[in-house]
């Protein structure tokens, strides 16, 4: 009869748990679909940023067109004059995965327009992210504490930061990709299935297809796997698992056209195939082992050990050293030394994803997490399984990672989410167990109300720990990462909020009173939205895959006008196109960019264009009278400052950026190029070039013979003329 | 549990058969530290060698599955090393696209028949002989397909 | 009564025109300086040709000189006497006159040691020519009379202008000479005699440097801008004068034409290219290493009509940047008057980007062509490479590929017929 209870009220216990798993599910999706969608309600369905617009780009592409021409799209209006073999310089993921959504939907008769797909792309994502992480954890602890990673997952500031309504980015997906192989990879490595490490395979190939980022993967399951033979871990499932991956994961990966043959030749890729050989040789050993005793044994391996690695690390450098095996990219080394960026690559180090974390944006990103983490990481010293194993390498590799460059941020959130739900589980565990077990004396069997007393006082502190995290990543979201960065917010004197739609205005502007085939010339970091708001060609974009392409931008941009002129009619370029913030006080204006430019255009020419000449007498970068004479005459100070002067009407204006004030004769008028459009907040200002004199006259020369008076142009001519002679 | 079992008797039998050796290995040992090194170590290696030709044999004979996947092994291994002579005889990697897909399929079907072979002689936890077979019959599909789609 | 004689003049005038667009002519003259009926024979050549030619005395009391209605020019040709003083400054001044020649005015610009009115010497200067100042004459110690110059026609520089088998000389009685920049665009015609020089003759300046020493000074220079608008600068108004008019008809007349327009005029009817089998680009874009066909078509205007232009000199260029191929054009057809030049079948390069297809054809008195059209040159798509079983290194990877996947099926297959078999051994035993 009892045993009969007992089952029935297991059954009943059963279907509650889960009735109330699902609905944690449904609100958990809700949640991170919901807190994203702010910058939707704030201001409008956009793309946001930069990169987005390539990627939106692309896909308008997919899908007017069928996938055999995206895989072979020659883009020939971007990096002007040399075009962009698209297909195989991109990963295709991200565009495929939208295009396959809007198709279906089409399918089922609600045809979706294709922005809104792509605004509303990452949000939808989140939630399976969510569920992923539950997944992880519930193999890494339990179901309790995979709840707990979940809904963490779903609002934290640190992954939402990069997948807001309208930040369809790689990392949209990758993050997602990321969970789910990981999650397959865990399950594999417990088990040991075949299945599990061909869907882990599979799931790697489409993180591949999706974003650059998947060498994190490739280097964290072999150096999984090394720490556990190392740790003397090593078992027969273990070999089925990775072998199986790394097999049909290398293949796949190489499908991907930009990636190539990428997995066989740079060294980004050598230990995933190291470990590989390695896997291979201890589980030889293991057999040999099983069949000897353990002296023997210890000797035969230590010989074989010692002969193999150095016939492994001698043939690594040999292969390295001729040319079999690319060296590390930079973009590796700059993760491992800090300086190496800023002297060698400054491309990447311009990049201010790249910079060094400081350290509030720990706590800002990740609340309350990011001190339970470590302590999820210890928890899972004590209880050191296979997978606990992975965990811990996970963290701390990236955690170290993260130190370096702030964009890697997004990766060590997933992991901080899980060990911090770890944690936190084991702490409600015990602190929220208020069953008999625990609060009841065992001999007396009276309540332990000491005990009771400290269960409450713990779970409420933490529970309230939890509503301050909500409340946390709420207004995080909120204020911080919901803004499109296309459009400003900020307010009027008056105080009521006011929107600087300036980048638009002006990309509008383009569109609609240029040439279809009108090339821009502008810096890289608005190449992808003129291309993609505009319309128009552009000669460099934020692909950023020729520096000297690049570098011929900086350097149209930073020397006198009669070089700059000459450099940009060789492009055919049409317009050019800067940034200004001093007006408005915008400090992400070209003109603080301006020494990175200097700098990049230094790499390639360095007689003909020198940081040191911009800086004035002083050492100092400034822009009022005291500016250095390449500062002036170059074609970035011109065009920014142009009438600057003039807008208040008294001859000088404020520089609210620098801080710096100018004078009325600090401006030298613009010969060779003629403003076409300021807008509102003169933010962008888009200059054209004038045409060739139809005289055959210097620009220079026919502009100073139109502000000439014909007293000066007398004089001027009433001596003779210092010609060259004629043969 | 069962492979507990299989290792314990593993165990007995070496040790039954050790039991002899270590003795002559005692008597001999001051002898044999003064002997150069390498000549134990060689000993060490050509028993541990006989050892596992020995148990290996039993392997197969208790399954003569396993014997199949040996050969299939044999050949693939055979396959990879043509290739590879091949590749080395006409001195050009071109087609390289061609070449790796080839390859990689002998390796990760060697790979996997390998992971087949230690799931039938030691079963996985919670994995039954036939679903590793099951799996075993995915990976490699997943495999074909991919390579085919390689070589184009 | 001049004035109603020269409009009867004008009235008989042929209805053929000349020139290759409409020629309504402006006169600008001093009559202190010019005589008008001095000219007859010049205007009268002029109107045969059916100009219509206004004639405007520039004096202190001419309120305006209506070059421009809004923007454009109220008149194609404007020529200008020597004039005195410094009203013509104020009626046009030389930003109108570099106005009117930006719009595409031609001008025929003459000036004499009498009267070198600012305006036009500034407008010159522009343009590159540099005639001399007011009282500075040309005085050639080689001629007979070096105040009386006579230019023989070996100083004539332009084949395109002007170019005789005679041996005579011009008249050019007072006259003044010029510098000339070294710019392509100036067209130099005639070029003062080695001997002469060009001093003041005003006794305050008596001791300054000469203006033109011998071969550098030109005693008449043609200009053409991009634009193909014309303008020439001519040193002396006795060569138009009718008492001269033997030796220099032919001159004055062929400079006359040049600079209105009615010669060395060349125009390119279109060009086209495509795929050597007849496809078009729209159709099928290019790729890279396709062979490609350009066709440019060029006539010559002959006063009447246009007619074939024949050369052996023009240059087709596929530009990314600098220039990838040269390749010159040879003639292949003639269809209404216009002779097509065409490259012949090439490939495109190896390498995609966006290419400009570009023919110029600049040459010094001619009109200049400019003929450009950007396209793009794609990659090789992923099934235009050749396929692997067409490779035959590709061959032994096939087959081994074929063979693992054979001997897996086969391998499954045994595989499955031993587990059935161990089975009912299994239950055998178990029985």
């Amino acid at each position: 009869m009892v045993e009969k209870q007992f089952s029935k009220d297991n059954w009943v216990i059963q279907w509650v748990q889960s009735i109330l798993m699902i609905t944690i599910f449904i609100t958990i999706f809700g949640a991170a679909i919901s807190s994203r969608l702010f910058s939707v309600i704030k201001f409008e369905s956009i793309i946001h940023e930069f990169d987005p617009w390539f990627n939106f780009r692309a896909t308008k592409y997919l899908v007017e067109n069928n996938f055999k021409d995206f895989l072979n799209w020659f883009d020939d209006r971007t990096w002007y004059p040399l075009g962009r073999v698209t297909g195989g310089t991109l990963y295709p993921g991200l565009m495929t995965t939208s295009a396959a959504i809007w198709h279906l939907f089409r399918k089922i008769g609600l045809p979706i327009d294709i922005r809104n797909i792509c605004v509303l792309f990452a949000p939808g994502f989140a939630g399976f992210t969510a569920w992923a992480t539950y997944e992880f954890t519930k193999e890494i602890k339990d179901s309790r504490a995979g709840l707990f990673a979940a809904a963490f997952m779903a609002i934290v500031p640190g992954y939402i930061s990069r997948s807001v309504a309208g930040a369809y980015d790689n990392e949209a997906i990758a993050i997602t990709l990321l969970m789910v192989t990981f999650m397959f990879w865990i399950k594999a490595a417990k088990t040991g299935s075949i299945l599990y490490s061909a869907l882990t395979a599979v799931f790697y190939f489409y993180m591949v297809s999706a974003w650059g980022g998947y060498v994190f993967i490739t280097n964290l399951i072999p150096l999984h796997i090394f720490i556990l033979i190392l740790m003397g871990r090593y078992n027969n499932r273990l070999y089925s698992a990775y072998t199986t991956w790394y097999a049909i994961g290398t293949l796949a990966s190489m499908q991907i056209p930009f990636v190539g043959f990428l997995p066989i030749r740079s060294n980004d890729h050598m230990a995933a195939l190291g470990v590989f050989g390695l896997i291979q040789i201890v589980a030889f050993g293991n057999f040999v082992k099983s069949q000897v005793s353990s002296n023997k044994f210890r000797a035969i391996m230590i010989v074989s050990m010692i002969i193999i690695l150095s016939v492994g690390v001698i043939g690594l450098f040999t292969l390295t050293y001729f040319g079999f095996i690319a060296p590390w990219t930079g973009r590796f080394y700059s993760l491992w030394d800090t300086n190496y960026a800023k002297i060698h690559i400054p491309i990447i180090a311009s990049v201010s994803e790249h910079q060094p974390v400081a350290w509030p944006a720990f706590f800002f990103d990740t609340h309350f997490l990011i001190w339970l983490f470590p302590a999820g990481v210890f928890l899972l010293f004590l209880d050191l399984k296979d997978e606990h194993v992975f965990v811990i390498a996970y963290a701390v590799l990236c955690s170290y990672f993260t130190g370096v460059m702030i964009r890697l941020m997004l990766t060590l959130t997933p992991i901080i989410c899980v060990c911090a739900a770890v944690a936190l589980s084991k702490i409600f565990d015990i602190y929220l167990n208020f069953s008999d077990d625990s609060i009841r004396d065992k001999t007396t069997g009276q309540l332990k109300l000491g005990t009771i007393a400290t269960h409450f006082i713990v779970s409420g502190t933490f529970i309230f720990y939890l509503f301050l995290f909500v409340l946390h990543c709420t207004w995080v979201t909120r204020n911080a990462y919901s803004s499109p960065s296309v459009v400003l917010p900020s307010t009027t004197r008056s105080g009521e909020p006011a929107l600087i739609d300036d980048f638009r205005e002006a990309y509008y502007w383009l569109r609609m009173n240029t040439d279809e085939d009108a090339k821009v010339a502008a810096w890289w970091d608005y190449g992808y939205q003129i291309g993609g708001m505009a319309d128009r060609t552009t000669l460099v974009d934020n692909n950023t895959w020729n520096n000297t392409h690049i570098a011929i931008v900086g350097k149209a941009l930073a020397s006198p006008e009669e070089k700059s002129y000459k450099l940009l009619k060789e492009h055919d370029v049409d317009y050019v196109l800067v940034v200004f913030g001093g007006l408005l006080g915008f400090s992400g204006d070209d003109l603080n960019k301006f020494l990175w430019m200097i700098r990049i255009a230094e790499g390639i020419w360095p007689d003909e264009v020198s940081e040191h000449s911009f800086y004035n007498d002083n050492n100092d970068y400034r822009v009022d009278s005291t500016a250095s004479k390449a500062m002036r005459e170059s074609v970035m100070y011109k065009m920014s400052f142009q009438g600057f002067t003039d807008i208040m009407g008294h001859g000088t204006g404020q520089d609210k950026v620098r801080g710096q004030t100018l004078q009325e004769g600090d401006v030298l008028p613009l010969d060779y190029f003629e403003e076409a459009f300021t807008s509102e907040n003169w933010l962008v200002r888009l200059y054209k070039l004038k045409d060739l004199d139809a005289e055959g006259r210097d620009l220079h020369e026919a502009s100073e013979f139109e502000r000439a008076n014909t007293k000066a142009l007398k004089r001027k001519a009433s001596k003779k003329p210092d010609l060259d002679l004629r043969i | 549990m069962a492979k507990k079992e299989v290792q314990v008797n593993k165990k007995e039998k070496t040790t039954e058969k050790a039991v002899e050796v270590p003795e002559a290995v005692e008597e001999s040992k001051p002898v044999v530290s003064q002997k150069p090194i390498n000549s134990s170590i060689s000993k060490d290696f050509s028993e541990a060698w006989g050892l596992s030709m020995k148990s290996y044999f039993e392997q197969v004979s208790e399954d003569k599955r396993i014997m199949l996947i040996d050969i299939f092994c044999l050949f693939l291994v055979i396959f990879a090393a043509l290739q590879c002579v091949f590749m080395i005889l006409i001195r050009s990697t071109f087609p390289f696209n061609a070449f790796l897909s080839s390859f990689i399929l002998c390796v990760g079907q060697f790979v996997l028949l390998i992971s087949l072979r230690l799931q039938l002689t030691e079963p996985f936890p919670h994995i039954s002989k036939s679903r590793a077979f099951g799996e075993f019959i995915f990976a490699s599909l997943v495999l074909h397909f991919i390579s085919l789609h390689f070589i184009n | 009564m001049l004035h109603v004689f020269l409009l009867l003049l004008s009235l008989c005038s042929f209805i053929q025109a000349a020139s290759v667009r409409s020629s309504k002519t402006l006169v600008l003259y001093d009559e202190r300086i010019t005589e008008l009926k001095k000219y007859f024979k010049y205007f009268e050549s002029l109107n045969s040709r059916s100009y219509e030619i206004d004639y405007l005395k520039i004096k202190n009391s001419t309120s305006s000189v209506d070059l421009f209605e809004n923007e454009y020019n109220t008149y194609d040709n404007l020529i200008i006497f020597p004039i005195k003083g410094k009203h013509l400054n104020k009626l046009v001044p030389v930003k109108s006159l570099l106005k009117f020649y930006e719009n595409g005015g031609d001008i025929l610009a003459i000036t004499s040691p009498d009267a070198v009115v600012d305006s036009v010497r500034l407008f010159l200067n522009e343009l590159g020519i540099y005639p001399s100042p007011k009282d500075y004459r040309l005085v050639d110690y080689s001629s007979k009379s070096s105040t009386d110059i006579e230019i023989s026609t070996n100083e004539l520089q332009s084949k395109v202008v002007f170019s005789t088998t005679e041996d005579k000389l011009l008249r050019f009685g007072n006259a003044g000479a010029a510098l000339l920049d070294n710019r392509e665009q100036i067209v130099p015609i005639l070029r003062a005699p080695r001997g002469s020089v060009t001093v003041s003759t005003s006794e305050k300046k008596k001791n300054d440097e000469p203006w033109t020493v011998g071969s550098q000074g030109y005693l008449a220079s043609g200009f053409q801008s991009l634009i193909n608008a014309r303008a020439t600068w001519v040193g002396s108004q006795d060569l138009f004068n009718d008492k001269n008019s033997k030796e220099n008809n032919d001159f004055v007349q062929e400079v006359s034409k040049w600079t209105f327009r009615e010669k060395a005029i060349i125009k390119s009817f279109g060009f086209n290219h495509k795929h050597a089998d007849g496809t078009t680009y729209a159709r099928t874009p290019y790729k890279v290493k396709d062979d490609v066909v350009y066709e440019i078509g060029l006539a010559e205007w002959k006063g009447d009509k246009w007619e074939p232009y024949m050369a052996d000199d023009i240059q087709f260029e596929l530009r990314l940047v600098d220039p990838y191929y040269r390749l010159t054009l040879t003639p292949s057809y003639i269809k209404k008057g216009v002779q097509y030049y065409t490259t012949g079948e090439f490939k495109l390069p190896d390498h995609h980007g966006v290419y400009t297809f570009i023919t110029e054809y600049k040459r010094n008195g001619i009109s200049f062509i400019s003929e450009s059209d950007v396209k793009a040159i794609r990659h090789l798509a992923n099934d235009e490479f050749a396929r692997s079983f067409e490779i035959s290194n590709a061959w032994v990877y096939i087959t081994s590929i074929y063979g693992v996947i054979i001997s897996w099926v086969l391998f499954i297959f045994l595989f499955v017929i031993i587990s059935i078999q161990k089975k009912v051994t299994v239950e055998k035993k178990k029985n």
